[in-house]
């Protein structure tokens, strides 16, 4: 699990410096769910995952994901990996709002402490860049929820 | 109704993967959960745009 979770819950406020440090929140009268493990169990999440090569030098957009006009998508982990060097790119939008870049393929696996929001009737999307002379075979992982607006 | 890479989507969409198969072939698969199927469509690669000298790729839906 990445470190950084939002101190955000369904309904209620906290910060992590206003709670002892042993509260079971499944013990309370009022449950507290964290917002993205509840949207998980309702099943309003999306999971993008790529994985392929991208000749040597190019950009590919793989992922381009229009949100409909009632639902709003937050991005909360991804992760990049593959054979060799490469760039990722996340741009709502028309604005980058995330970029990785591996210099091997070791994979770089993010939280996103604050998650991206993706507003209704908006396009997400993923470009992968190969700077190297070959092609290379690249993965991405990206995961989020949906709220109905 | 939200779309990927400009085509509609069903409505119970969770799970999107765009990968690459044995014979080199670039496919779409669109899942209602971890396990359920809705459809899978072939992709291709259609220029978008040349940056800085290099080019920039977009998949496109292949209408079968």
């Amino acid at each position: 699990m990445p470190t950084g979770l939002p101190d955000w819950y369904l309904g209620i406020l906290l910060h992590s410096n206003q709670i002892p440090l042993k509260t079971d929140f499944y013990q309370q009268t009022v449950p507290m769910i964290a917002r993205r493990e509840w949207q998980s169990e309702i099943e309003e999440y999306r999971y993008f995952l790529y994985r392929g090569s991208i000749s040597a030098g190019s950009t590919v957009t793989v992922i381009s994901y229009t949100t409909g006009s009632d639902e709003e998508l937050y991005l909360t982990d991804s992760c990049f990996t593959g054979l060799g060097e490469g760039v990722m790119r996340i741009l709502v939008g028309a604005t980058y709002k995330y970029i990785v870049r591996t210099p091997d393929g070791r994979a770089v696996p993010y939280g996103f402490t604050l998650p991206i929001k993706v507003p209704a009737s908006t396009t997400v999307e993923v470009e992968v860049y190969n700077p190297t002379s070959s092609s290379v075979y690249y993965m991405v992982s990206l995961w989020g929820y949906t709220v109905t607006v | 109704m939200a779309k990927l890479f400009g085509k509609k989507l069903p409505e119970n969409v969770k799970t999107i993967i765009v990968e690459q198969d044995d014979s080199g072939k670039y496919v779409l698969k669109v899942f209602s959960n971890h396990a359920n199927i809705l459809f899978e469509k072939r992709l291709k690669l259609r220029k978008k745009a040349t940056i800085h000298g290099k080019p920039h790729y977009i998949f496109e839906v292949e209408e079968t």
